[in-house]
C-alpha cells in the first residue's frame, strides 16, 4: 500500500512533470544567444532585436523592439539602453513575453558587438518558425497573412431540370502566400450534378493577389421555388504554419418551373365486415391521379391472408399464382377507376386484407423515374360461422334425410301442379 | 269396379266436369289437387271437349290431359250447325281420345241444351260411342233459363231430340230455371247448380259400385233408365243435422232436393232411392213407409241402404218420368221463339226489298 505522505509525493512529482512538459507554453525557454554586430537584428517570428548604439568602452549596448506589421512598416514598440546583465522585455504576440539579456560586449577596432540571450515565455518554441540574424542593410523576413476570398458564380434565375453552370474562383486577396490550400464544395439541397467541368481543388498554393478558377461544374434544380446554392469553403496556412478558412457567399437561386408528379390516391374498402363462412365478400379499391402526370405501370397487389380465398375480379384484375394484382400501364391525370373483387373466406376468424399501390412517374426531368408506394389495409373482417355450418359437423344423413323428403315433396309438388297445367 | 267415362261438352258441361273432379277430392281447398286424393269408387276417366280454349283454361281440377281443346276460334257462338261442322271434322281426334283409355261400363255426357258447342257435340259424341261400344251412355242435359232468348230455347228443343234420337239410354235432366232459386249473381248460380249436380252424380256413381249389401246396383240403374220417356231427373237430400230419415226422403222428392221440376208421384215411372247414414238414423219403418207410398202410385221402386258410422241421413232418388209438363211448356215456347226467329228473317228479307227501291235512284240526281 503506498502511504499518504508518497501519494502526496506522487501527486507533486506528476506536477512537476506536468509542469516540465507545458513548460513551451508556461514556462521560458532560451529562444537564442546570438551576438550582434552594431546595426544587426535578430528575428523572432515578426518581431525584430535591434542592436543600434553598441559600446565596449561605455559598457552600453542600445537595443530597439520592432513590430514587423507589413514589408515597410516597422513599428517600434520597445527602446532600452541595456548595460551587461540588464534585460529588456515585450509583449510578443498575444500571450507571450521575450526576456532580452546583455551578457557581454565585445570591442572590435571598428564595430562592437553585443552577446544577447533570448528568452521567450508563454509560447510555444514549435510556433517559432523565424529566429536569425537580419545581416545591416538587409530586410528582415515578413510573413503575411493569406486571406483566401472564394466567389461563386451562377445566374439567380434557373428553369427547374434545366441544366446551368457554377463557376468557382478564389483570390488571394490577404498579404502572405497561402500554403496547403484546400477546398470542399457543397451543390446545396435540390440541386443535383449533371457535369463537372473543371476540378481542382487543391492541395496547392496561392500567392497573395494571385487568383484561380477552381471549379466549373453543371447543375440542375430538382425542385421549384428558392434554393440555396451551398457554399465552397477553403482550408489554408500561412508560411508560417497559421491556419486559415474562408467560405463563399451564400447565394440563393430562384427556380422556375413546375415539378411533373403523379399522385395516386387508393382507398380500399369491402362492403360488410360480418360475414358468414363461404360466403362471398366484394372489395373495392379506388384510384385516382390527382398529380399532373401519368403513372406508369401501376401496379396493386391485393393481400389475402390464408383462409380467404379469391374467387372473380373486374378485368383489371390478373392473378399470379393465386395472388390477384391490378395492373394498368398508364394511369393518366385526374382519371379514376373503381376495381371491384370477390373473395371467399373458407376459415373463420379475423382477417385483414391489403392492397399495396406501387407506381412510376417521369418528374420532367430526373434520370431515373419516381417510385411510389403506397398502402390500403381493410382490417378486422370477422368470418363466422355460416348458419348451415353445423350440418357439416353432423354425419351426411342427418341433413341428407331431410333434405330428400323436402326436395321429393317439391317435387311432387311441380309434378302435381303440371298435370293440371293446360 | 266399374269403369266410368264422364265426357262434359262445352262451357257448361266442362263447368259441371271440374265441379264433380273438385267435389271428388272431398275437401272444398284449393290444395286439395295437389295433396289429395280423389274419393272416386270406381275408375273414373273425366273428359272435357270445347271449342272455347278459355273455358277449359279456366277448369282447376280436371287434369289437363282431360281437357282437348277444339280449335274454333271462340267456341261456335251458339250455333249448332256450325258446331255440328266442326265436330265431324275433329271426330276421330275426339275419339281417339276416348278409345286409348281402355274399356267403360258406363258413360255419361253433360252438357248444357241451349249452347252451340256442347248441344251440337253431345249428340254426335253419344251416337259415336253407341256405335263402337256397347255400354250404356248417359246424358246429363240442362235447360236454359228462360229469358236467355229465343235462340237458346230454339236450340234447347232441337238438342233435346236429337240427343233422345242419338241413342242415348236415358236423359237426366237439369234446369237452370227451376235452379234459379240459389239466387245471387250468375256466376254463383252456375257454381251452386255446378255443385248440386257434382255431389249427385258423385253419389250415383257410389251407389252403382258398391259391394255391400241391401244396395242398388248398376243392372238396376240400367233399369230404371229405361223406364218413361227415355227422361229422367235426380233428387237428393243431405241433412246437417239429425233429422228423421222420412223427413230427408221427403225434401229429396221435394223441389228443395230436384234438378228439374216436376210433380214425383204423376209424373214419374220407375224410381231407384239410395239412402245412407248411420244405422241409428235409418229407421226401417219410416223408410218403408216412404218407399211403399212412392211405389203404390209409380211402380216399382229400387232400393238400397248404405250405413256409414256418424253420418247423418242422405237420400238420392233417381227418376224417369213418363211425361213432363215442364218440358212441354218448354217446347211450345220454343215452338213461339221459333216463329219470332222467322218473323225475324223475314224483317230482314223485306228489308232488303227496301234496299231495293233505295237502289232504284241510283244514278239519278234530284232536279228542282
Ligand atoms: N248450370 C250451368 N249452366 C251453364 C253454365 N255455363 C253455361 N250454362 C248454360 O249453358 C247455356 C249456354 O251453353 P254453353 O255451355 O255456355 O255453350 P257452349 O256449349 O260452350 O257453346 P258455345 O259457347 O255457343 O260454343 C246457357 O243456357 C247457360 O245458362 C254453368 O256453369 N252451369
Ligand atoms: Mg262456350
Amino acid at each position: 500500500m503506498i502511504s499518504g505522505k508518497k501519494l502526496i509525493a506522487t501527486i507533486f512529482i506528476a506536477l512537476i512533470i506536468l509542469l516540465i512538459f507545458s513548460g513551451t507554453a508556461f514556462g521560458s525557454f532560451k529562444v537564442d544567444d546570438p551576438t550582434l554586430t552594431q546595426g544587426e537584428s535578430y528575428q523572432i517570428n515578426s518581431y525584430l532585436i535591434e542592436a543600434t548604439l553598441v559600446s565596449e568602452s561605455s559598457g552600453t549596448a542600445d537595443i530597439r523592439i520592432y513590430e514587423i506589421e507589413s514589408v515597410d512598416d516597422f513599428n517600434e514598440i520597445e527602446r532600452k539602453m541595456l548595460d551587461v546583465n540588464d534585460t529588456l522585455t515585450f509583449d510578443f504576440q498575444e500571450n507571450g513575453e521575450v526576456e532580452v539579456k546583455l551578457t557581454g560586449l565585445i570591442g572590435r577596432s571598428t564595430l562592437d558587438r553585443a552577446e544577447l540571450a533570448i528568452y521567450l515565455s508563454g509560447y510555444s518554441r514549435n510556433d517559432i518558425h523565424i529566429s536569425e540574424i537580419i545581416d545591416y542593410g538587409d530586410d528582415p523576413k515578413f510573413v503575411g497573412s493569406p486571406d483566401i476570398k472564394i466567389t461563386k458564380e451562377a445566374d439567380e434565375t434557373v428553369e427547374i431540370g434545366e441544366p446551368f453552370r457554377v463557376t468557382v474562383r478564389a483570390e488571394n486577396v490577404g498579404d502572405g502566400k497561402a500554403v496547403d490550400l484546400e477546398f470542399t464544395d457543397n451543390h446545396g439541397q435540390g440541386l443535383s450534378i449533371e457535369d463537372t467541368i473543371l476540378e481542382d481543388k487543391g492541395p496547392m498554393s496561392l500567392d497573395a493577389g494571385d487568383s484561380k478558377t477552381i471549379l466549373i461544374y453543371e447543375l440542375k434544380a430538382t425542385q421549384p421555388g428558392e434554393v440555396e446554392l451551398g457554399t465552397t469553403t477553403a482550408r489554408y496556412y500561412d508560411e508560417a504554419g497559421n491556419r486559415f478558412d474562408s467560405e463563399s457567399d451564400e447565394l440563393i437561386l430562384d427556380v422556375e418551373g413546375t415539378l411533373q408528379k403523379a399522385d395516386v390516391s387508393i382507398s380500399h374498402t369491402v362492403e360488410s365486415k360480418n360475414i358468414e363462412r363461404n360466403s362471398r365478400l366484394d372489395g373495392t379499391i379506388s384510384l385516382r391521379n390527382d398529380g399532373n402526370t401519368a403513372a406508369k405501370g401501376l401496379r396493386v397487389d391485393i393481400e389475402l391472408p390464408p383462409g380467404v380465398e379469391f374467387v372473380s375480379g373486374d378485368d383489371e384484375i390478373e392473378t399470379r399464382g393465386g395472388n390477384p394484382s391490378i395492373y394498368i400501364e398508364s394511369f393518366s391525370q385526374r382519371q379514376q377507376i373503381d376495381v371491384s373483387y370477390t373473395v371467399r373466406p373458407t376459415d373463420i376468424g379475423e382477417y385483414n386484407i391489403g392492397a399495396n399501390l406501387s407506381y412510376e412517374y417521369d418528374d420532367g426531368f430526373s434520370d431515373t423515374p419516381e417510385e411510389v408506394n403506397k398502402e390500403a389495409t381493410v382490417e378486422g373482417i370477422t368470418v363466422i360461422e355460416a348458419w348451415y355450418d353445423f350440418l357439416l359437423e353432423y354425419p351426411l344423413y342427418v341433413y341428407a334425410v331431410p333434405l330428400v323428403i323436402i326436395g321429393g315433396i317439391g317435387l311432387f309438388i311441380i309434378h302435381r301442379q303440371k298435370q293440371y297445367k293446360f | 269396379m266399374l269403369n266410368v267415362l264422364v265426357i262434359g261438352n262445352g262451357q257448361c258441361g266442362n263447368r259441371i266436369l271440374d265441379a264433380i273432379n273438385r267435389e271428388a277430392f272431398g275437401t272444398g281447398s284449393k290444395y286439395a289437387k295437389i295433396f289429395g286424393k280423389q274419393k272416386f269408387k270406381s275408375n273414373v276417366e273425366t273428359i272435357a271437349v270445347n271449342t272455347a280454349i278459355n273455358d277449359l283454361k279456366e277448369m282447376q281440377f280436371t287434369k289437363a290431359k282431360d281437357r282437348i281443346h277444339i280449335p274454333h276460334l271462340h267456341g261456335v257462338g251458339a250455333n249448332r250447325n256450325l258446331g255440328k261442322k266442326v265436330f265431324e271434322s275433329n271426330k276421330e281426334h275426339i275419339m281417339r281420345n276416348i278409345e286409348k283409355r281402355g274399356r267403360f261400363d258406363i258413360a255419361f255426357v253433360l252438357t248444357s241444351a241451349s249452347g252451340g258447342t256442347g248441344s251440337s257435340f253431345s249428340p254426335l259424341i253419344i251416337k259415336e260411342l253407341k256405335d263402337r261400344y256397347d255400354f250404356p251412355v248417359y246424358s246429363v242435359v240442362v235447360l236454359p233459363f228462360r229469358e236467355e232468348g229465343t235462340l237458346y230455347l230454339q236450340n234447347s228443343a232441337f238438342s233435346l231430340r236429337e240427343i233422345r234420337e242419338s241413342g242415348s239410354d236415358g236423359i237426366i235432366l237439369a234446369d237452370n230455371q227451376f235452379l234459379k232459386q240459389m239466387g245471387g249473381d250468375v256466376k254463383t248460380a252456375y257454381d251452386g247448380i255446378n255443385t248440386m249436380i257434382a255431389k249427385r252424380m258423385l253419389f250415383l256413381l257410389d251407389s252403382l259400385d258398391s259391394e255391400m249389401m241391401m244396395v242398388t246396383d248398376l243392372g238396376d240403374f240400367k233399369t230404371v233408365m229405361s223406364g218413361g220417356a227415355g227422361l229422367a231427373t235426380i233428387g237428393f237430400y243431405q241433412a246437417d243435422q239429425e233429422v228423421p230419415v222420412i223427413n230427408v226422403i221427403q225434401r229429396a222428392l221435394s223441389s228443395q232436393g230436384l234438378l228439374f221440376s216436376t210433380n214425383v208421384y204423376e209424373e214419374a215411372s220407375r224410381a231407384m232411392i239410395i239412402i245412407k247414414g248411420d244405422r241409428k238414423y235409418l229407421d226401417i219403418d219410416e223408410i218403408s213407409q216412404e218407399v211403399e207410398k212412392l211405389s203404390s202410385s209409380i211402380g216399382h221402386v229400387f232400393k238400397g241402404i248404405v250405413v256409414r258410422d256418424g253420418e247423418y241421413p242422405q237420400v238420392l232418388v233417381v227418376l224417369t218420368l213418363e211425361s213432363a209438363s215442364e218440358l212441354e211448356r218448354l217446347y211450345s215456347a220454343a215452338v213461339e221463339a221459333i216463329n219470332i226467329e222467322r218473323e225475324k228473317k223475314s224483317r230482314v228479307e223485306s228489308q232488303k226489298d227496301m234496299d231495293k227501291a233505295f237502289s232504284q235512284i241510283d244514278g239519278y240526281e234530284p232536279s228542282y
